[in-house]
């Protein structure tokens, strides 16, 4: 199998800070989803950016789905924790919006908006509805959608899980899960809880405070995409173990919330 | 109808028993409501009312189109170039205060008698609520909206009209929409001082004249034309702008 995502000596200053430091990682294309872990301004969403195209690298390169990353492609759409769907449009309209970029005509991309919808459990009626009118959940889904009727190769996620409540969560994770093997799309998933990471992602990278990043493998865990398992003593272990190993990062990383509750 | 409008209405109502209450008591300066009644149709009969109403709208009309190319041609720098947004942000709040109807006497100083001064007032009176809405609409448009609609490949011409343009819109309307109201407002008040036909100058006429029941037929019609204009523009806006009252609503 060929490597997904290729940074080599990746660098990036943000107003005279390092950001990230020499960053090189290679991630296998039979483990889709990389999460990116890390405390609140230490250059998880920089890195996302990048990943993008938003902007350029100080120094490096990174190559997605054997694209090297020159500037913004529809083949690596971000989906945004908030303001990321368009508030005007109607669902329908958001979901297709980056097939009326590419010029497919009104007809062809509703048809193709509603079988997205569909396959993501939205109701039928909701196509005609405005954001505002949805749970954060189906807004996320909305998002979801849109990033996916462009055929994409890798979607980028910045804290998407951040406005869901505890079940909610669960459910994009699955359908996270469910898309990366069916649509075989790669996902960066920028997120601060670990919990998620942990079951979701097949590798976590974490950033520290001095800049480095290390990659940590999570193929390990018996079943990680398991929702059952978040739930267990098992799945409640699995987090404890990873952030055993992640302790030398020094990240505190928050309390896990609605899984250590339902234990 | 609506409850709302129901109870709109019920307000005319009350406002006209209270009218006909203080005619009763023999206040000197309601005159009845059937002599209102009378001189409307009379003043509608004749054509003066059409006549005057036409130039005030005309003058509301030209008057607001200025002040909107103005604001528009201010407010684009603007949002581009902060520096200019400052220097320019100074100016307006000095004069923003500053009513409109104080430059009545330097506009006709200016311009004398006629449609030009009171032209002048309108402009300046629509200027500043179109200004504030256009501004505030510049600031509305989301940096991540803009970079969802690029990574999606949106070109320029998708990203004015299906980013920028939505987000400012609303804010821009509604500035638009108090700005005529502003401006009838104004051209009122100018055609009261310095003109020789319009809405104003028939209510100042008239009253001049000492004929209360046409005065007040004057101001019925300054009024309803008012309400009407607030009410139009006020659909149009909860119409092609339904998703913002709904986010707005979501957001309290």
């Amino acid at each position: 199998m060929s490597d997904w995502l290729v940074a080599s000596d990746l660098s990036h200053y943000f107003a005279d800070r390092l950001i990230i430091d020499r960053l090189s990682l290679r991630l296998d294309a039979a483990e889709p989803v990389l999460a990116v872990v890390g405390p609140s301004g230490i250059g998880k969403s920089t890195l996302l950016r990048i990943l993008a195209g938003h902007i350029r690298p100080t120094s490096g390169s990174v190559t997605v789905a054997g694209e090297i990353v020159v500037g913004p492609s529809p083949s690596r759409p971000m989906v945004f924790q908030d303001h990321n769907i368009f508030p005007w449009k109607t669902v329908i309209d958001n979901v297709t919006f980056g097939l009326k970029c590419q010029g497919v005509p009104r007809r062809e991309r509703y048809r193709r908006g509603r079988e997205l919808l569909a396959k993501l459990g939205m109701p039928a009626a909701s196509e005609a509805l405005y954001p505002s009118q949805l749970s954060g959940g189906m807004r996320q889904r909305v998002g979801l959608a849109r990033a996916l009727a462009v055929s994409p190769t890798c979607i980028l996620m910045d804290e998407p899980f951040s406005a869901l409540d505890g079940e909610m969560r669960e459910v994009l994770c699955e359908e996270i899960s469910r898309i990366a093997a069916e649509h075989h799309a790669y996902f960066t998933i920028v997120t601060h809880d670990l919990s998620d990471a942990c079951f979701l992602a097949d590798n976590i990278l974490v950033f520290s405070r001095n800049a480095t990043a290390t990659v940590i493998a999570n193929g390990g865990m018996s079943h990680p995409r398991s929702r059952h398992n978040r739930f267990t003593r098992t799945g409640q272990d699995r987090v404890l173990q990873l952030r055993r190993a992640l302790a030398f990062t020094e990240y505190k990383f928050e309390e896990p919330t609605h899984a250590a509750r339902n234990v | 109808m609506t409850r709302e409008r129901l109870l709109n209405v019920l307000g005319v109502v009350v406002l006209v028993v209270i009218w006909d209450a203080f005619v009763g008591a023999g206040h000197v300066a309601l005159p009845p409501l059937s002599l209102v009644a009378h001189d409307l149709v009379a003043l509608l009969r004749s054509g003066d009312l059409l006549v005057d109403g036409l130039a005030s709208l005309e003058r509301v009309g030209a008057g607001v189109a200025i002040a909107a190319l103005v604001a528009l041609m201010l407010a684009i720098p603007a949002a581009l170039w902060p520096t200019f947004s400052y220097l320019l942000g100074g100016v307006i709040e000095l004069m923003r205060p500053v009513p409109p109807l104080a430059w009545v006497p330097i506009a006709i100083l200016a311009f004398g008698i006629g449609n030009k001064p009171a032209i002048a007032i309108v402009a300046l009176g629509a200027f500043f609520p179109m200004w504030l809405g256009l501004h505030q609409g510049f600031a509305e448009v989301r940096t991540q909206h803009l970079l969802a609609a690029k990574s999606f490949g949106a070109d320029a011409r998708v990203r004015l009209f299906d980013v920028i343009l939505p987000s400012v819109l609303p804010y821009a309307f509604h500035g638009f929409r108090l700005g005529v109201g502003l401006g009838w407002f104004c051209v009122v008040a100018a055609e009261l001082m310095g003109a020789n036909s319009g809405l104003g100058y028939g209510v100042q006429l008239n009253s001049l004249n000492l004929s209360l029941g046409k005065t007040y037929s004057y101001v019925v019609a300054i009024a309803v034309l008012g309400a009407v204009m607030n009410f139009g523009l006020q659909s149009i806006e909860g119409r092609v702008f339904r998703w913002h009252r709904l986010a707005i609503a979501g957001d309290e």
